[in-house]
């Protein structure tokens, strides 16, 4: 469990309430959850089979953690995790122990639930009342977005919206 | 009234601020005053009884959330409209914005207020600024030597708040507070130096209570050059109780220096590195300030030294600060003497139509004087009065130097340097209609433009005052502008203000000669080149 302690002491974050990508054997989500005894977490991973085992070996977190299998990317722009995302905005870690192979479409949700894909910042975007009538124009081909790229989008294409300034101020911070 | 001040710089820019904000609490002494500030300054708070209300700016909470790849995009968005929910129902009739910078002027444009002044954003631009000494705030403070005021004068003037009159200083008791570390490396003269100003100035005067001011997380450091019982752990309350009762404060460019100016307590300032003692030297009358004279100094601030050894924090002997330290100790004023090639020592003073300024100690008057006329000119350019008072002007300038040689060389030398503007001024003139057709014909040529444009902002004078003056034209000729018209209204504006300028210059002049006459009034319409020969 040392590993899994140690990740969670490295994780920056200002709020415990989590959403987690990767279950594995879930030893990071215990290690969590110990280090933030109020802390409810939300795990996200592709696949459902290990569940069963993370329920038995932790029986005593269990009311405080969500787990969702989602399989794919359409799954997830559907599923109830994104709603959580709009009215929580909580943090998203990634556990690449548990994501072995998977490390694409994870990233992929990693990108997608933190609003730092293109199709990501669409959505938040959406909810935070921008009219969004076409795609965005930015290119997020291999990277995360960043306040840079909203900012770049606000100016361009969203100008007068009241909430603009409220991005340039928080693009000036990066400064 | 409400009033909401946004001052989201470090505690020393605030400090410097005080002033201003009890000239504000004086002009509405019935107004509740609010303060927008940084988090990170929130332990000062104890001492500024005129703001009523302390507003934080978690600027380190948000710079985290936007740095952070975890954290959804938008999340920062959210916490910084909470941040701003509490101060959209205050519902402020007046806004001023002391930050000047772009993050400021765009978080002063989501805060609802009647009259809002200062830097502001409106949507991708900014405000034009409703005065002279805003413009030259924003266009020239920042850059080296290119403006002469200091930074309480500037934000006076940008805000129309009535000057402020710095502090006489006063010994008030038998401490000497040593401040050796600064918020930079590069700022700070070594600690070894300082341990042996201290073991040698002991020495000399056993009778005075020397203390090393010390913030918590600084023990370490001077912990290495200085026993325990030596440092002076002080929060800020504290500190203000050691200056009730110190004789003296010798500091690098830090907060507690400005501190202490602001209670009259005489100050030793050391200004190295990226400290520019011209705009925030320690603002009281008579500070002895020691800069550097390095070529690089003083520098940018915020990246690292660029010499193979700290050269200006090098060059200032121990022996020399002793010796001004003991002069001060002693009530005496001290000597230029020891102020070498690398460094010089000021003494600060402060009038009305002047400001505050630096003189020389046993340097070149002249060039002191040439500097004040300077000074006083752009003062009186900047207030934009239709008639400035240039009789009392002169009189305040000869006030300062009672050697009439002294006071004909500099006339001399401004003279000269007005006959250098001038000319520049008048060749530019007659290049404007090349200019108005090069960029109004139909058959506009950018390649003869660009060529102009090069031109223009290669005229670079030697002379700083002239340079100082010519300064925004050859950058007219350097920055980008959308179109020609743009260019052309930027450079027909600015040499407009040289215009003024040569103007009030003309009659200060007239005046210097004629003696200056007290409260002396000048027309508009002085010619500009009226003292072509003497």
């Amino acid at each position: 469990m040392q590993f899994e302690r140690d990740w969670v002491r490295r994780q920056n974050v200002s709020s415990p309430d989590v959403v987690i990508l990767g279950l594995g054997a879930g030893h990071h989500v215990k290690a969590w959850l110990d280090l933030h005894p109020q802390a409810r977490v939300v795990v996200i991973d592709t696949k459902s089979y290990q569940h069963d085992f993370f329920r038995m070996a932790y029986p005593e977190i269990q009311d405080r953690v969500e787990i969702h299998a989602i399989g794919c990317l359409d799954e997830l722009r559907e599923h109830a995790v994104m709603n959580k995302m709009i009215r929580d905005l909580p943090s998203v870690l990634l556990f690449e122990p548990a994501v072995g192979a998977h490390r694409e479409i994870f990233d992929e949700y990693f990108r997608l639930l933190t609003g730092r894909s293109r199709e990501g910042l669409e959505f938040f975007l959406r909810h935070l009342g921008f009219e969004i009538r076409q795609p965005i124009e930015v290119c997020d081909a291999g990277r995360l977005l960043t306040i840079k790229d909203l900012g770049l989008v606000i100016d361009t294409q969203h100008a007068g919206h009241p909430r603009a300034a409220v991005v340039r101020v928080l693009r000036e911070l990066l400064v | 009234m409400k009033i909401l001040v946004l001052s989201l710089l470090r505690v020393g820019d605030l400090v410097q601020q005080r002033p201003l904000l009890q000239a504000l609490r004086l002009a509405h002494p019935a107004a509740e005053i609010h303060l927008l500030t940084n988090k990170s300054v929130g332990s000062i708070r104890p001492l500024f009884w005129e703001v009523d209300l302390w507003h934080v700016f978690d600027r380190d909470h948000l710079q985290q959330s936007v740095g952070t790849a975890s954290i959804p995009l938008t999340r920062p968005v959210r916490d910084l409209e909470d941040m701003l929910g509490e101060l959209a129902g205050e519902h402020y009739d007046l806004l001023l914005n002391f930050t000047h910078n772009r993050l400021s002027a765009h978080l002063a444009s989501l805060i609802p207020a009647t009259l809002k002044k200062g830097l502001l954003a409106e949507g991708l631009a900014f405000r034009s600024f409703e005065n002279n000494w805003l413009r030259h705030f924003n266009e020239r403070f920042g850059a080296r030597e290119a403006s002469p005021f200091h930074y309480v004068d500037m934000l006076a003037g940008s805000f129309n708040l009535p000057a402020v009159r710095p502090q006489v200083p006063r010994a008030r008791g038998p401490l000497v507070l040593l401040q050796p570390l600064t918020s930079d490396l590069k700022k700070e003269w070594g600690l070894a130096n300082w341990r042996r100003l201290l073991d040698e100035a002991r020495q000399e005067f056993p009778e005075l209570d020397f203390r090393v001011l010390c913030a918590p997380f600084e023990a370490d450091r001077l912990g290495q050059f200085f026993d325990r019982e030596e440092l002076e752990i002080a929060d800020w309350t504290q500190l203000q109780m050691l200056l009730r009762q110190s004789a003296l404060m010798i500091s690098g460019d830090t907060s507690v220096k400005h501190l202490a100016a602001l209670s009259g307590v005489p100050v030793l300032e050391i200004a190295l590195g990226s400290s520019d003692a011209v705009k925030t030297g320690a603002f009281m009358q008579n500070a002895w300030i020691v800069q550097s004279r390095v070529d690089c100094a003083p520098c940018p601030p915020s990246s690292p030294c660029r010499r193979l050894s700290h050269l200006c924090g090098e060059t200032l002997p121990v022996r020399d600060v002793l010796s001004w330290t003991r002069d001060l100790l002693r009530g005496k004023k001290p000597a230029a003497a020891g102020s070498g090639p690398a460094f010089r020592l000021f003494e600060s003073l402060w009038s009305p139509l002047l400001g505050w300024k630096l003189r020389p100690v046993g340097g070149d008057q002249k060039e002191f004087l040439c500097d004040a006329a300077d000074q006083i000119l752009w003062k009186m350019f900047l207030d934009g009065e239709e008639r400035p008072p240039v009789g009392s002007a002169a009189q305040e300038l000869k006030s300062l130097n009672a050697q009439p040689s002294v006071m004909e060389a500099a006339l001399e030398n401004l003279l000269g340097e007005r006959r250098e503007l001038l000319n520049l001024f008048e060749q530019t003139e007659k290049r404007l209609t090349t200019l108005s057709r090069l960029c109004f014909a139909d058959g506009f040529d950018p390649v003869l433009l660009q060529a102009e444009r090069r031109s223009l902002g290669a005229q670079i004078p030697l002379n700083k005052r002239v340079r100082r003056h010519w300064q925004e034209i050859v950058e007219a000729g350097t920055q980008p502008f959308s179109s020609p018209l743009h260019f052309f209204g930027a450079v027909r504006r600015k040499l407009d203000d040289v215009r003024r300028r040569l103007e009030i210059q003309n009659q200060l002049i007239q005046q210097l000669r004629e003696g200056g006459k007290p409260h002396g009034q000048a027309t508009r319409e002085s010619p500009v080149g009226g003292l072509e020969t003497p």
